[in-house]
């Protein structure tokens, strides 16, 4: 499946967030969505997943307008997020996780979205954290939690904001991998905003990097992350180091 | 050769997303989760938390429908002593002769005292049935306003719902004799029952007043993100600003009509008779089957918008409508009782922490736990100073308040933000 961004714009009041901006992602593809504080990166998040329906252009999955689905039904297609997570008292961590199955379900889960939010739960290792409720957890925990929601929607496209801004640098890198696993495992796809270079360098299969609101980059992440880039987009200077573990950047001001 | 089987298992693996997506929608219709049947759940099959998921989720609705099923006996018991006392006690063996005499006539005999059925039937029963009515739609409003708005401290209550019900109540009863002249003290035929005219036209100004409230509340928040302090905040203005407009009504109204609405401030349930339930049970029954209905949404809210809106959920429809219907379902009660504060606070509460924030089996344990609390309390205000009456509302605000502040200054739990 191939969604396609075509030429999409966004903005709030005078604020143009996004302007004209298009690109593809395919089945089996992981995007970083990278650029610096305000670049529209959660915008274009939201946009892609219909929180925020385009202002202009539109957002198709093989050809078909993502804006004219049934709710339901582009709910089963992408899945989302948040980059902050929020949560009410006293709901379970179990609870959080088989809200993603609101699509599939009407009144009450089957067998089969049990077993669903079990492997969900299983891959974010937080199957023994089940019956707790998630205001008692870590940030990190919570993070996981959310990310577990969403792989228990079982969405074709994976839409993540920043989904590893909270958790340690184990959880970070095994993410991450766990991710592109499934990725590559279920033919799916994930386009994932961030801020770490390296991660975007070592898991993505291409980058798209917003430089302004009417101009980016979209390529394969060795093409797009370098030092005339990272310059360009952030003014910071960086060195780019190779090793057997593969390249990565280091910064310098 | 050794390899085909890998590769076919690797196949159905690789299975595309679509292909997969739908497999899923297919097995939806399913077996439902669980072990089979109710009472096989209740005695705690596969009810084992070490039992994985399965074992966990099992347990959990099961203590759901267990707390459900306890609050419902504590009701029947709790309803028959309530029939019994007052200013004249009838011995609880009377009263269920009463019952069961008014259900199945040709079985069970009426007691030998008659006005026994009298006083049971035409004025304890029916303050029963609306201490029930307005505890359910209180506690059940409550659930539906703090789900929707992601917010722990909202009730019809906070939201300055009450006063602005009880200030159209007030509004009704003064200008409704000028407005309508003589219509006002008529009567409507309607599916067999007699409603007053004065009574519908209290209900239409208390649900008018009381939903311009919420959405007035909703409108100041809008303007801070909804933010839950901003929030109490202008329940709180608001509800001033109703209650400046009691004072209104109240300076310029007649003796009769004066007191008429000080009974009303004070919350009780004078307002008990047969036609008022017969108002109000249909429209607490379509509501709270409407919130019902649209519980599984208000689960995703709990995620967040942004979560709910991805789920496919119309979160800004979900909001309007499940606003209204609460604010429809508690104004209508309390058009007939008063200001009634706290059970749309303490019910969802009380049954947030033992069975958590699934809305499925939160709204009708919070509406059992509510109709629960108003009953015990209205009793006990009927014998406490017997045969002098105490207005409920004045024991709600002493125990409300008191759960107020304990909810506020709880270590555990962070509930503002």
């Amino acid at each position: 499946m191939i969604m396609n961004v075509e030429k999409i714009g966004q903005w709030y009041g005078d604020n143009r967030v996004l302007d004209g901006l298009s690109f593809k992602v395919e089945s089996g593809e992981v995007v970083a969505l990278l650029g610096p504080n305000g670049s529209g990166k959660s915008t274009l998040i939201k946009t892609m997943c219909h929180i925020f329906p385009p202002k202009a252009g539109r957002v198709t999955v093989d050809g078909q307008d993502v804006s004219e689905m049934d709710p339901a039904e582009r709910a089963r297609l992408i899945g989302y997020v948040p980059q902050t997570v929020q949560y009410a008292p006293f709901t379970t961590v179990l609870d959080t996780v088989l809200v993603g199955r609101r699509p599939y379900v009407q009144w009450s889960y089957s067998e089969n979205d049990l077993k669903v939010a079990a492997e969900a739960l299983e891959t974010m290792n937080i199957l023994d954290l089940r019956d707790r409720y998630v205001n008692e957890l870590s940030g990190g925990q919570r993070q996981r939690v959310f990310i577990a929601r969403a792989l228990a929607q079982r969405p074709h496209f994976f839409l993540f904001d920043e989904p590893t801004s909270s958790l340690d640098l184990r959880y970070q890198l095994k993410t991450m991998r766990i991710m592109r696993e499934i990725v590559r495992r279920d033919g799916c796809a994930m386009i994932v905003a961030m801020h770490d270079l390296n991660l975007a360098l070592r898991y993505s299969d291409k980058v798209l990097m917003l430089k302004s609101r009417d101009s980016h980059d979209y390529g394969g992440p060795d093409d797009v992350i370098n030092p005339g880039s990272i310059l360009e987009v952030y003014e910071v200077h960086s060195n780019v180091i190779s090793n057997e573990q593969g390249a990565y950047i280091l910064p310098y001001e | 050769m050794a390899t085909m089987p890998k590769a076919q298992e690797e196949g159905g693996l690789r299975d595309d997303g679509q292909h997969r997506i739908l497999k899923d929608m297919g097995r939806e219709r399913g077996e439902a989760a669980g072990p089979r049947g109710l009472m096989a759940l209740l005695r705690g099959e596969r009810c084992d938390p070490a039992d994985g998921v399965i074992g966990t989720f099992n347990c959990s609705i099961r203590r759901k429908l267990l707390l459900i099923l306890t609050l419902t006996t504590l009701l029947v018991i709790v309803s028959v002593l309530a029939l019994g006392v007052g200013a004249v006690d009838i011995p609880i063996r009377d009263s269920l002769k009463v019952l069961g005499h008014l259900m199945f006539p040709d079985w069970v005999d009426a007691p030998e005292a008659d006005y026994y059925s009298k006083i049971i039937i035409n004025s304890r029963a029916p303050r029963v049935v609306l201490a029930i009515i307005t505890g359910i739609s209180l506690a059940a409003s409550g659930v539906v306003m703090q789900g929707l708005l992601r917010n722990p401290l909202v009730s019809p209550f906070t939201l300055g719902l009450s006063s602005a019900a009880s200030c159209g109540a007030a509004m009704a009863l003064v200008f409704g004799p000028i407005l309508l002249g003589a219509t006002y003290y008529g009567n409507l035929s309607f599916l067999g029952g007699t409603f007053s005219h004065k009574n519908l036209f209290i209900i239409l100004m208390a649900f008018i007043a009381g939903m311009s409230s919420t959405f007035l509340v909703l409108a100041i928040a809008k303007t801070q993100h909804l933010a839950q302090s901003v929030m109490i905040l202008s329940g709180i203005v608001v509800s001033y600003l109703f209650t400046a407009g009691i004072s209104f009504m109240k300076y310029i109204s007649e003796d009769h009509t004066l007191r008429e609405i000080t009974l009303w401030l004070m919350g009780g349930m004078w307002g008990a008779t047969w036609s008022a339930v017969a108002i109000l049970i249909p429209i607490v029954v379509v509501c709270f089957i409407l919130m019902e209905r649209s519980a599984m949404d208000i689960n995703t809210l709990s995620s967040g918008d942004d979560v709910a809106k991805n789920l496919g959920v119309n979160v800004h429809r979900l909001r309007i409508s499940g606003l209204t219907i609460s604010s429809l379902m508690t104004s209508s009660c309390l058009a007939f009782t008063g200001v009634i504060g706290f059970v749309g606070l303490m019910a969802p509460h009380i049954c947030k922490m033992i069975i958590g924030n699934d809305h499925r089996y939160l709204l009708p344990a919070s509406a059992l736990m509510g109709a629960l609390i108003l009953l015990v309390s209205d009793t006990v205000a009927r014998i406490v100073m017997r045969p002098v009456e105490l207005p409920v509302g004045i024991i709600m605000y002493l125990i409300g308040g008191a759960f107020f502040i304990w909810l506020v200054t709880r270590k555990s739990g962070r509930y503002l933000t």
